[in-house]
C-alpha cells in the first residue's frame, strides 16, 4: 500500500512529541521535553509552549518582584545579558534604532508595552512625543507578524458558537478510552480489549445509533463509511478528504491529540511498553486513537458548517490577525520610543513605513526575548551565589585520618542535609554519595508480594531476578497462605462493596467496622501504623528474611565475578581503595506516605521510585562474601577482614533509620554500630528540624523533638497532601570529593556525587558516576520546572479533586483528561532554576566524556543544564558558554559564618549557602 | 425533660450562631485565618458530638409522645401559622449524631487537606450552613420547617460542587445538580401547601387525622406522591440520578460528606419520617419499592463499567440507597436506619481513602502481572457473551439517561419556543407597520 | 393637615417632573441633588409609614394627590431601592432628561388619588420612551419600539374608556378607594384588568417589555417598574370589590399571571445576553406579586413583602451588573465570563441577593413565597402547583445567570485585576442584606407592620 510507509514516518514523528509518563504505580521523574533536547532550551520551550498551550516560564511579575525586592541585582542582569548575547539572535531593523543589541535587550527587559490591552487607559505624560507619534502613523495599519494561522475549526466554534469541546465532545471518547485501558479498577472488565480500540468504537456507534444526537450522528456515519479499513488508511484518507496541505499534518494531528494529552501519552506508552501496565496492557494502538479523535474533529466541523451554512475551507487555515490601527498603533509607537529611551527627534527622522517595521520587530522581540532574559537573570543570581560560595573555600578541610565508620548515602538532594548534620554530630564519620541502586540492575520479588519490581533507573534495563527468602523454611508456607488470604479479602471487599446484593452484606459488616479505622487514622495518624502492625503481628508473624543472590540460572542471581565487578565499580566510584574503616554502612533511602497517589515520586529515583532496601541488602551480602573480597584484592581494592559492610535504610519522610541482617555481627562491631546509630538518630532529629522550617507549624520550627514528631505524623496522616517536599528547590549537582562541600550549608538544593579524580586516570569511573547521576538530576530538575511554571497544563493541578482512573493515573473531577506531571502541592515552594553541575576533574577528561555521550552532549550544548569544571591540576574554574569554555575568576566568597547548622535555620529563607563550624 | 429541650435548642442554635458570625466577618472584611477556623471547628465538633450523644441517649430513654416540642409561631397571620414544632425521636437523634461525627471527622481531615487553600474559609462556612440545615431537617416536625433545612443542604451542596469555580466542568455539573434539586424541591413545597390547604397544619404526626375527612384520603395520596417526588433528587433515584456521579468535582472531603453520607441519605430519611402515614397506602409503598429497585439495578449495571474511583462510588451509593428504599417499602424502617448509618460511614471512608487505590492494588499479592484479577461472578455471566457485550455498551452510556432527559426538557420547552417565534414575527410586523406610517 | 402641607404635597411631583426637565444636564451636581432627594424622600416616608397618619386626602380638585398608606409604602420602597442602586455607581452615572421625567412622573403615579391624575402621570411616564422610539423611527436609525407604542396606545384608549364611563356616572374625581362597586360592570373589569396587566408586563400584554429591555438603561427600567402602578391601581381601586370566592374570572386572571412568570423565566433561560437575563429574571419575579394580590388575605400580605424584597434585590442585581460593566466590556456573547476572579466580594453579594429573590431559606423571600403559595393554594390547589413550578424555574434561571456571569473561566481575559468595590460604596447593599436577612430569620417582627 503506497499510503502505508509515510504514515509510519508520520506516526513516529508524532510519537516523539507525546508526553511520556508511566502509570502512577511506577511513576518516575522524566524531562517532559526529553525528545526536544536536540534543540536549545529556549527554542524547545517555544515549541512546547504552543504544543501544550502552556506558559513555559514563571509569570513576569514574579521575576520583576524578585528584582524590585532586591533579591536580583544589577550584576545578575549583566551576567544574563552577556550569556544571552551568545545566542546571535538577529533583531530586524536594529540599525534603525541606533543602539547595540545588548543595550536593546536591557531596555527591552524594563519596557512597558501594553498597547494590546484594550481595557487599560495608559497615561501619556510626554505630550509632544505623543503628538509626533500620532502624526507619524496617523492612517497606517499594521498586522503583527506573530498573529498565528489557525487550521483547526475548534477555536472558531468555541469563540463564535459557545460550543466547548471539553464539555460536548471529549467526554464521549474519554469514557470509552477509560474503560478500554482499565487495568482492573472497574468490576466489569471491558470485553472488547482484545479487538482493538477502533473496532470497539465502531461496534459502540453501531449499537447506540438511535441514541446519538447532533455531531455524533455525523460521526457515526463517517465511521460506518470507513468500515473495514485499517486506522492508518482512515487517517490518511480523512486528512486528504479534509483538504489539509501535507506539511501541516503533523502539527494538526498533534494539536488534536494534545486536547487529550494525558490519554494520548498513556495510549502511546501502553503500546510501546506493555510491561509497564499495572496488570495487563489491552490491544491498544496509537493509530486507532488518532483515527477516532480525527474523525470526531472532522464530524464536528462538518456538522457545524452545515447548520450555520459556513464554508469549512474558509475556517481551516484562517489567519487570526492581530491588527493595530488608530489609537493602539500610535500608542505602540509612543511606548516603543519611551521604553527604548529614544526621543521625538528620532521619531521625526523616521519614515512611516520604517516606524511600522520597527514596531513589528520590537513587538515580536518583546514576546520572544523579554521573559527569557528575566529567567536567565533569575538563574544567574543562584549560579553566581553558588559559584562564589564553592570556589572561594579552602579545598582541603581536615578529614578524619582513620574514620570511625564510612557511610555511603544516595546522591539525592534530600540526603545533603542529613550528611551535613551527621558529619557535624560525629566528626569521626566519613560520608560518600553513590548512585542509590548501588549498581545492582535487578528485578526484585519480596516475600510479601512476589511481583517482579525493577529496582534500577528507567534508563537501565534490569538483567537479573533476585528474590527475598525467609530463613526458616517451615513457617514460609503458612506466611504465604495468610498473605494471599489477606490479599483476596482486600480485593473482595473492594469489589463486593460496590455491587448490588453482596453490596448489602459488605456494607452492613464493613460499614459499622469502618468507623473505627476512620476515627483512628484521621484523629491519631501516628498511632494508626503501630496499632495495625501489632494487630497483623498476631495473625502472621514477621519472618526473618534474607536476600538470595546466588546465581541459579542465567535469569536468577549473580555469580561471583559479576558480584565482584558490581562491588568494584561502587567502591571505585567513591575512591575507596585501601582506607576502609572497620564499619562500612550502605544507607539506601525511600519514602513512606499514606493515601498519596504520587508516593513513587518521593521514592529513590535510582531505584525506579521504590525504596532502596533490597539493593543495599544485596550489596552488603556481596561485599561481605569472602570469595568476592579475594577477587577484589586482585583488582587492587584491599578490604581488610576486620571490615564488615552493613545495609541500612533512611526514610526521607519520617526521618527514621533501620539496619538489616545485623545478627551475625561480632561483638565490637555491634557496639560500634550502636554508636553510629546514636549519632544517626541525632542527625535525623536535626534534619527534621531543618525540614520543618518549610512547613507551617510554628512549634516544630523551634524544637527538634517536636519537629521529629510532626514529620512522622505527616507521613502517617491520610489527609496530608504534602507528606514531604521531595526534590523541591533542587538546582545544583556536585561531582567531587566530599572535601569540596564539607561544612558547607547548601539548603538541601544539591545532588552530591562522590568522585576522586586522582584514582581514575583514564576517566572510566567518571563516566559511570556522571552517566548514572547527572541525567537523573536533569530529569528531576526539568519535571519540577515544568510542573511549577504552568501547573494546569504541565502539572496535574491541585491534589484535592484528583480522581484515580483505570489504575493508571489521575483525573480532575468526574470526567476529563488523564493528568500528567506533578501536583501543585508538590512544587509550590520550588524555584525555576536549571540544574548547574560542578565537576572536579581535568577539563580534557570531562570534555571527552560529554562529547562522547549523545544525551550528555545534547544537554550540555543546548543549555538544558549549566556545566562547570574545576580542573584540580591547574586549579582553574571553567564554565561552558555557547561553543567554548569560559575561564572564571575566583572571588572572595563572603559566606555568612555560622557556629552550628541549627543556627542557620533562622535565616533559611534568605540565604542558600553558609559556612558551618568556623 | 428540661435538659433535653436545652440540649436540643443548643444543638440547633449553635451552628446557626457560628454561621452568622462567619458570614458577618466576611461581609465586614474581617480576615479569619486558617488557624482560628480549624481550632473553632475542632472544639465545635467535639461540643456538638457531646450534644448529639446526649440527645441520642434521651431519645432512647423517653417515650415518643414526650419528645414533641412546640416553640411557638415563626409566622402568624390570619388563619395561616408557621409553627416551630420539633420532634427528637430516634430517627432524628441518630441522624444528627451521625452528622456530628462525620462532619467532625471531615473538619479534622480538611485541616491538613485544605491547608494553604484560598477557598478554606468558604469550605468551612458552607459546612456550618450544611450542619445547621441537617439539624433542622433531623428534628423538624412540620413539612415547612423541614423544607428550610432541605433547601439549605441543597444550596450548600451545589456551592461546594463548584468549589473550583475557575474551571468550566465543575460549574456545569453544579448547575446540573441545582436543576435536579430545584425540580424535586417542588415536591416538598407542594406537599406542605397541600397539607396546609386540607389540614391547616403541616405537622406530620397529625397527618393520619386527615383519613377521617371525606376527601382526605385523596389529599394524603397526593401528599405521599409529592414526598416521594421530593426525595428522588436528593437520593439520586432513577429519573433524577444523572447528576450524582458527575457531582464529584469538589475536594474529596466535600464529595465524601455530601454524596457519600449526609446529603444522599436525606431522601430515605424523609420517607422514614413520613412512613407511619404512608403505610396505609400500599400503592405508595409499591411505588417506593419499584423506584428503589429500578435505580439499584440501573446503578449497579452502569457502575460496574465505570473505571474511575469517585464515579464508581457514586453509582454504588445510588445502588445502596435504592436498596434502602426497598427496605422502607417493606416496612423495616429501623433496619433501614441502621443500613443508612453503616452505609454513610463506609462510603465516607472509601471516598477519603480513594487516592491510595493504585498502591493498594499494586502491593496486593494476589494481583500479578500475568493473571487478570478475579473479579468475582456477576449475575450477568449467565447470559451468552454476545448479549453481554451489547449490555456492556449500553451500560457504558448509562442506558442513555441523559438522552431521554434532554428529550423531556426539549418537549417541555417546545410550546414556549413556539410562543417566542410567534411573538418575534408579530414584533417585526409592528415595526414595519409603524415605520411605514411614520416615514411617509 | 394645614393647607401649606397640602400645597407642598401637590406641587412636589410637578416641580420634580418639570423643574428637573428644565435644568437637566446643565449642572454637574445634578446627580448628587437627585440622590439626596431620594434619600430624604426615603427617610421621610419610612418615618411617616411607621407613624400611620390618618388619611390626607385632598379636595376633589382635578389634581388630587394624597398620602395614604399604600402610596407611602410603595414610595418608600421606590426611593430606598433607587438610592441603594444608584449610590454605589454614582461616580460613572450620567443622568439625562428621560430619567428625571420618569422619576418625577413615577412619584406622581404613587401619590395620585383619583383616576385622571393617575392616568395623567402614568401616560406621561410611559410617553417618554414612546417619544424617543418615535423620534428614532422617524429619522430612520432604529427599527425597534413600535410594539411599545402600539400597546400603550391601546392602553390609552382603555383608560379613556374607563374615565368616560366614570364621567358619565359623575364619579370621575372621587378618590380611588371610594369607587362604588356598582361601577365595576363586566366590561369595566376586563378593561381595567387589561390596563393593570399591561402596566406590569403580564402575559398577553407584555411584548412592550422586549423593546425597553434593549434600549433603556437599567435605572430607567427600574423607574418604570418600581412605582408598581398596576399594584396600586388594583389594590386601591378593585380590591375592595373583589370577592374572595374564586369565580371563573379570578381563576383566569391567576393562571395568566402565573403563566407569565413561567414565560419570563423561560425567556430568561433561553436568552444569551446577560443584561437581558437579569431584566427577565426581575420581571418574572414581579409577575409573582400580581399572582399573590388576587388570591386571599394571606397571599396579599405575602405579595406586599415580596414586592419589597424584589424592589431591593432586583435593583441591587442591576446596579452590581452596571458597576461591572463600567470596568469590563461584556459585549461578546461568551458561555462563561468568569468575573468572580476580578470581583470576589461583588460576586458573593450578587449571589446572596439572588438567594433573597429565589426563596432560599433564612432569606426574606422564603417567607413571602411561603405566604403566597399557601394563600394561593387556599383558593386553587392546582394553580398553586403552577406557582411552585414558576418559583422553581426562577431558581434555575438565577443559577444559570450567576454561573454564566461569575463562574467559569474567561480565556480571553488577561491578568486578573482586583477591581472590587470599597466597603463604603458597598454599605447600602450590606444594610439591605442585613434587613432582608433579619426579615427572613425573624418574620414575626415585621409582618404585622407591613399592612394597610
Amino acid at each position: 500500500m503506497s499510503l502505508q510507509p509515510d504514515f509510519e514516518k508520520l506516526l513516529t514523528r508524532i510519537r516523539a512529541k507525546l508526553p511520556i509518563q508511566n502509570p502512577l504505580h511506577s511513576f518516575v521523574h522524566n524531562n517532559i521535553l526529553q525528545m526536544f533536547e536536540a534543540k536549545d532550551f529556549h527554542e524547545a520551550l517555544i515549541e512546547a509552549g504552543s504544543l501544550y498551550r502552556a506558559k513555559t516560564y514563571w509569570p513576569l511579575e514574579k521575576y520583576q518582584e524578585a528584582f524590585s525586592s532586591g533579591k536580583l541585582s544589577e550584576e545578575d542582569i549583566m551576567d544574563a545579558l552577556n550569556h544571552y548575547e551568545g545566542y546571535d539572535y538577529q533583531i530586524p531593523q536594529l540599525d534603525l534604532l541606533g543602539i547595540t543589541r545588548k543595550d536593546f535587550f536591557y531596555r527591552l527587559m524594563f519596557s512597558e508595552l501594553n498597547y494590546n490591552d484594550d481595557e487599560l487607559q495608559p497615561e501619556l505624560e510626554d505630550e509632544r512625543l505623543w503628538i509626533h507619534c500620532r502624526e507619524k502613523v496617523k492612517n497606517g495599519e499594521l498586522v503583527l507578524s506573530r498573529s498565528p494561522v489557525k487550521w483547526r475549526g475548534k477555536g472558531y466554534w468555541e469563540k463564535h458558537h459557545n460550543f466547548l469541546f471539553s464539555v460536548s465532545v471529549h467526554p464521549f471518547v474519554t469514557r470509552l478510552t477509560g474503560s478500554f485501558l482499565d487495568q482492573g479498577q472497574s468490576f466489569w472488565g471491558n470485553p472488547f480489549t482484545q479487538d482493538g480500540f477502533w473496532k470497539f468504537l465502531a461496534f459502540d456507534l453501531a449499537q447506540t445509533g438511535s441514541f446519538l444526537s447532533g455531531w455524533q450522528k455525523v460521526f457515526a456515519k463517517k465511521v460506518k463509511a470507513y468500515e473495514g479499513k485499517a486506522p492508518g488508511d482512515v487517517i490518511i484518507a480523512e486528512l486528504q478528504a479534509m483538504g489539509l496541505p501535507e506539511e501541516i499534518w503533523d502539527s494538526y494531528l498533534l494539536d488534536i491529540l494534545f486536547d487529550l494529552k494525558g490519554w494520548s501519552g498513556m495510549v502511546n506508552k501502553l503500546e510501546l511498553e506493555p510491561w509497564q501496565a499495572t496488570v495487563k496492557a489491552p490491544n491498544i494502538h496509537l493509530a486507532d486513537f488518532i483515527a477516532v479523535l480525527l474523525l470526531m474533529e472532522s464530524s464536528v466541523d462538518t456538522f457545524f458548517s452545515e447548520i450555520n451554512s459556513l464554508e469549512i475551507t474558509l475556517i481551516r487555515g484562517r489567519k487570526e490577525e492581530i491588527k493595530l490601527h488608530g489609537f493602539p498603533l500610535s500608542l505602540a509607537l509612543y511606548q516603543v520610543t519611551k521604553s527604548l529611551k529614544l526621543d521625538e527627534r528620532w521619531v521625526q527622522k523616521l519614515s512611516t513605513e520604517n516606524a511600522l517595521k520597527i514596531i513589528d520587530s520590537v513587538d515580536t522581540a518583546e514576546h520572544r526575548h523579554k521573559i527569557c532574559l528575566w529567567h536567565e537573570a533569575f538563574e544567574h543570581h543562584y549560579y553566581r551565589n553558588a559559584l562564589r560560595s564553592i570556589m572561594g573555600r579552602d579545598p582541603n578541610p581536615k578529614l578524619p585520618k582513620d574514620p570511625f565508620a564510612q557511610i555511603l548515602f544516595c546522591i539525592d538532594d534530600r540526603e545533603e542535609s542529613l550528611r551535613r548534620h551527621l558529619e557535624e554530630t560525629d566528626p569521626r564519620l566519613l560520608t560518600y554519595g553513590v548512585v542509590g541502586f548501588f549498581g545492582i540492575d535487578m528485578k526484585f520479588s519480596s516475600l510479601k508480594n512476589d511481583r517482579l519490581i525493577a529496582q534500577c533507573p528507567p534508563v537501565v534495563t534490569p538483567s537479573r531476578i533476585v528474590t527475598e527468602v525467609s530463613v526458616e523454611k517451615e513457617s514460609d508456607s503458612f506466611f504465604h497462605k495468610i498473605n494471599n488470604l489477606m490479599g483476596i479479602t482486600d480485593l473482595a471487599f473492594y469489589y463486593q462493596s460496590r455491587t448490588l446484593f453482596r453490596g448489602i452484606l459488605s456494607t452492613l459488616i464493613l460499614g459499622t467496622l469502618s468507623i473505627i479505622p476512620m476515627f483512628i487514622q484521621v484523629f491519631f495518624p501516628e498511632h494508626a501504623k503501630k496499632i495495625r502492625n501489632r494487630l497483623f503481628s498476631f495473625v502472621s508473624p514477621d519472618l526473618k528474611t534474607e536476600i538470595h543472590i546466588e546465581k541459579t540460572d542465567d535469569l536468577h542471581g549473580y555469580d561471583v565475578n559479576e558480584q565482584t565487578t558490581i562491588v568494584k565499580t561502587i567502591f571505585q566510584m567513591c575512591g575507596l581503595k585501601e582506607n576502609f574503616s572497620p564499619l562500612v554502612v550502605l544507607l539506601a533511602h525511600g519514602s513512606s506516605s499514606t493515601n498519596n497517589p504520587f508516593k513513587q515520586a518521593y521514592g529513590c529515583g535510582a531505584c525506579g521510585g521504590n525504596a532502596g532496601i533490597p539493593n543495599s541488602r544485596a550489596f552488603a551480602k556481596m561485599a561481605n562474601d569472602k570469595r568476592v573480597r579475594e577477587n577484589l584484592k586482585a583488582a587492587g581494592i584491599m578490604i581488610p577482614d576486620s571490615t564488615s559492610v552493613i545495609s541500612g535504610y533512611h526514610d526521607t519522610c519520617t526521618d527514621e533509620t533501620f539496619f538489616f541482617d545485623i545478627d551475625q555481627l561480632p561483638e565490637d562491631k555491634v557496639k560500634r554500630l550502636d554508636e553510629v546509630k546514636k549519632s544517626l538518630d541525632e542527625a535525623c532529629k536535626k534534619n527534621a528540624l531543618e525540614r520543618c522550617q518549610r512547613f507551617s507549624l510554628p512549634e516544630a520550627k523551634v524544637n527538634a523533638d517536636e519537629a521529629l514528631k510532626h514529620v512522622r505524623e505527616r507521613a502517617m496522616d491520610p489527609a496530608q497532601p504534602r507528606p514531604e517536599y521531595g526534590h523541591s528547590k533542587n538546582a545544583l549537582a556536585v561531582v567531587a570529593k566530599r572535601d569540596l562541600t564539607k561544612n558547607l550549608f547548601m539548603n538541601r538544593r544539591s545532588f552530591l556525587l562522590t568522585y576522586d579524580w586522582a584514582l581514575d586516570p583514564e576517566g572510566a569511573t567518571l563516566a559511570q558516576v556522571v552517566i548514572g547521576g547527572i541525567p537523573v538530576a536533569c530529569n528531576i530538575n526539568m519535571d519540577y520546572y515544568f510542573s511549577l511554571v504552568d501547573n494546569d497544563n504541565f502539572g496535574c493541578g491541585s491534589k484535592l479533586p484528583l480522581n484515580l482512573t483505570s489504575l493508571l493515573g489521575v483525573m480532575t473531577g468526574s470526567q476529563g483528561d488523564l493528568r500528567i506531571g506533578l501536583a501543585r502541592q508538590m512544587v509550590e515552594i520550588h524555584e525555576p532554576v536549571r540544574n548547574m553541575t560542578i565537576i572536579e576533574a581535568p577539563l580534557a577528561r570531562v570534555q571527552k566524556l560529554f562529547e562522547g555521550h549523545k544525551r550528555l552532549s545534547n544537554i550540555m550544548h543546548q543549555h538544558w543544564l549549566r556545566l562547570v569544571v574545576h580542573d584540580p591540576e591547574t586549579n582553574k574554574w571553567h564554565i561552558y558558554g555557547h561553543k567554548n569554555w569560559i575561564e572564571l575568576q575566583v572571588e572572595d566568597p563572603g559566606l555568612t559564618k555560622v557556629k552550628t547548622s541549627v543556627d542557620v535555620l533562622s535565616l533559611i529563607n534568605k540565604i542558600d549557602f553558609a559556612e558551618i563550624g568556623q | 425533660m428540661m435538659m433535653m429541650e436545652n440540649f436540643f435548642r443548643l444543638s440547633l442554635i449553635s451552628p446557626f450562631v457560628v454561621m452568622v458570625l462567619l458570614g458577618l466577618s466576611f461581609l465586614l472584611r474581617i480576615k479569619v485565618n486558617e488557624r482560628i477556623l480549624s481550632t473553632t471547628s475542632k472544639y465545635f465538633s467535639l461540643y456538638m458530638a457531646f450534644l448529639g450523644l446526649g440527645l441520642f441517649i434521651m431519645a432512647w430513654h423517653y417515650s415518643p409522645d414526650e419528645l414533641l416540642l412546640n416553640d411557638g409561631n415563626w409566622i402568624k397571620f390570619a388563619h395561616y401559622t408557621f409553627e416551630l414544632r420539633f420532634i427528637v425521636d430516634l430517627l432524628g437523634a441518630t441522624y444528627s449524631l451521625l452528622t456530628a461525627c462525620l462532619i467532625g471527622i471531615i473538619f479534622r481531615f480538611s485541616r491538613n487537606y485544605l491547608h494553604r487553600e484560598e477557598g478554606y474559609f468558604r469550605f468551612t462556612f458552607l459546612l456550618f450552613v450544611l450542619w445547621f440545615g441537617l439539624n433542622v431537617v433531623s428534628f423538624s416536625r412540620t413539612i415547612d420547617l423541614l423544607f428550610v433545612g432541605w433547601e439549605l443542604v441543597g444550596t450548600t451542596s451545589v456551592l461546594l460542587i463548584s468549589y473550583f469555580y475557575t474551571q468550566v466542568q465543575p460549574v456545569r455539573h453544579s448547575v446540573k445538580a441545582i436543576v435536579s434539586y430545584r425540580i424535586c424541591d417542588m415536591g416538598i413545597l407542594a406537599a406542605g401547601a397541600w397539607a396546609h390547604h386540607y389540614l391547616h397544619s403541616t405537622d406530620f404526626t397529625e397527618l393520619p387525622k386527615l383519613l377521617s375527612h371525606d376527601h382526605g384520603g385523596k389529599a394524603l395520596i397526593f401528599i405521599g406522591i409529592f414526598i416521594i417526588f421530593a426525595s428522588l433528587a436528593k437520593s439520586g433515584q432513577l429519573p433524577m440520578s444523572s447528576w450524582l456521579p458527575t457531582a464529584m468535582e469538589g475536594p474529596t472531603p466535600s464529595s465524601a460528606i455530601f454524596y457519600g453520607a449526609l446529603s444522599v441519605h436525606l431522601g430515605p430519611f424523609l420517607l422514614i419520617r413520613f412512613h407511619d402515614y404512608i403505610e396505609n397506602f400500599p400503592s405508595l409503598l409499591i411505588a417506593i419499592g419499584v423506584i428503589g429497585g429500578l435505580s439499584a439495578v440501573w446503578a449497579t449495571l452502569v457502575g460496574r463499567t465505570r473505571s474511575d474511583a469517585k464515579t464508581m462510588l457514586g453509582f454504588a451509593t445510588i445502588t445502596q440507597v435504592g436498596i434502602i428504599w426497598i427496605e422502607i417499602a417493606l416496612g423495616y424502617t429501623n433496619f433501614a436506619l441502621f443500613h443508612m448509618v453503616a452505609h454513610a460511614s463506609l462510603r465516607t471512608w472509601q471516598f477519603l481513602r480513594s487516592s491510595s487505590l493504585i498502591h493498594d492494588f499494586f502491593e496486593n499479592p494476589v494481583v500479578k502481572q500475568d493473571v487478570s484479577i478475579r473479579r468475582g461472578l456477576s449475575f450477568l455471566s449467565v447470559l451468552n457473551p454476545e448479549i453481554q457485550r451489547k449490555i456492556y455498551i449500553h451500560a457504558l452510556h448509562s442506558f442513555h439517561l441523559d438522552f431521554f432527559t434532554m428529550r423531556v426538557i426539549r418537549g417541555v420547552s417546545y410550546p414556549m419556543k413556539m410562543i417566542f417565534a410567534v411573538e418575534k414575527k408579530m414584533m417585526n410586523w409592528d415595526n414595519k407597520l409603524l415605520s411605514r406610517i411614520i416615514r411617509k | 393637615m394645614n393647607m401649606s402641607y397640602q400645597m407642598a404635597l401637590k406641587t412636589f411631583p410637578l416641580i420634580l417632573t418639570f423643574g428637573s426637565w428644565m435644568f437637566a444636564g446643565k449642572s454637574p451636581r445634578l446627580k448628587d441633588i437627585v440622590l439626596s432627594i431620594l434619600a430624604i424622600l426615603f427617610i421621610f416616608e419610612v418615618v411617616l409609614f411607621f407613624q400611620n397618619p390618618q388619611e390626607l386626602t385632598g379636595n376633589y380638585s382635578f389634581f388630587a394627590l394624597s398620602f395614604n398608606r399604600p402610596s407611602i409604602f410603595v414610595g418608600a420602597i421606590m426611593s430606598g431601592a433607587l438610592f441603594m442602586g444608584l449610590f454605589p455607581v454614582r461616580r460613572s452615572l450620567t443622568l439625562n432628561r428621560n430619567f428625571l421625567l420618569l422619576l418625577g412622573s413615577g412619584v406622581g403615579i404613587i401619590l395620585a388619588d383619583n383616576l385622571p391624575t393617575f392616568f395623567f402621570f402614568y401616560f406621561l411616564q410611559r410617553g417618554v420612551p414612546a417619544w424617543n422610539f418615535l423620534k428614532n423611527i422617524r429619522n430612520g436609525d432604529a427599527q425597534t419600539g413600535s410594539t411599545y407604542v402600539f400597546q400603550h396606545l391601546i392602553c390609552l384608549l382603555c383608560a379613556v374608556y374607563v374615565m368616560a364611563q366614570a364621567f358619565s356616572q359623575g364619579i370621575l374625581l372621587t378618590p380611588l378607594p371610594e369607587f362604588p362597586s356598582t361601577f365595576f360592570t363586566v366590561d369595566i373589569l376586563i378593561v381595567s384588568i387589561a390596563i393593570i396587566f399591561q402596566t406590569h408586563g403580564i402575559f398577553p400584554f407584555h411584548s412592550w417589555v422586549h423593546d425597553i429591555v434593549d434600549n433603556l438603561r437599567w435605572y430607567e427600567i427600574s423607574c418604570i417598574f418600581l412605582p408598581r402602578a398596576g399594584v396600586l391601581l388594583f389594590v386601591q381601586l378593585m380590591l375592595p370589590h373583589f370577592g374572595s370566592d374564586p369565580d371563573q374570572f379570578k381563576i383566569a386572571l391567576l393562571s395568566l399571571t402565573i403563566f407569565s412568570s413561567i414565560y419570563w423565566s423561560f425567556r430568561g433561560i433561553y436568552e444569551q445576553n446577560v443584561q437581558k437575563e437579569v431584566t427577565y429574571f426581575y420581571i418574572a419575579q414581579a409577575s409573582l406579586i400580581m399572582a399573590g394580590l388576587q388570591a386571599n388575605e394571606v397571599a396579599l400580605r405575602g405579595s406586599y413583602l415580596h414586592m419589597m424584597v424584589i424592589s431591593f434585590s432586583g435593583t441591587a442585581l442591576w446596579s452590581i451588573l452596571s458597576y461591572i460593566q463600567n470596568h469590563v466590556s461584556l459585549k461578546k456573547h461568551q458561555s462563561y465570563y468568569g468575573l468572580a476572579q476580578d470581583f470576589p466580594k461583588l460576586a458573593t453579594i450578587f449571589c446572596v441577593f439572588g438567594f433573597c429573590l429565589i426563596g432560599v431559606p433564612l432569606m426574606a423571600s422564603f417567607v413571602s413565597e411561603d405566604l403566597v403559595i399557601n394563600g394561593l393554594l387556599e383558593q386553587q390547589p392546582y394553580l398553586g402547583l403552577g406557582h411552585i413550578f414558576a418559583t422553581c424555574l426562577n431558581g434555575i434561571l438565577f443559577f444559570l445567570l450567576f454561573s454564566k456571569l461569575f463562574l467559569g473561566n474567561n480565556p480571553t481575559r488577561g491578568k486578573v485585576k482586583m477591581m472590587d468595590m470599597s466597603l463604603l460604596e458597598m454599605s447600602p447593599y450590606m444594610i439591605a442584606l442585613m434587613v432582608l436577612f433579619l426579615i427572613g430569620v425573624m418574620p414575626f417582627l415585621f409582618l404585622e407592620k407591613i399592612t394597610w
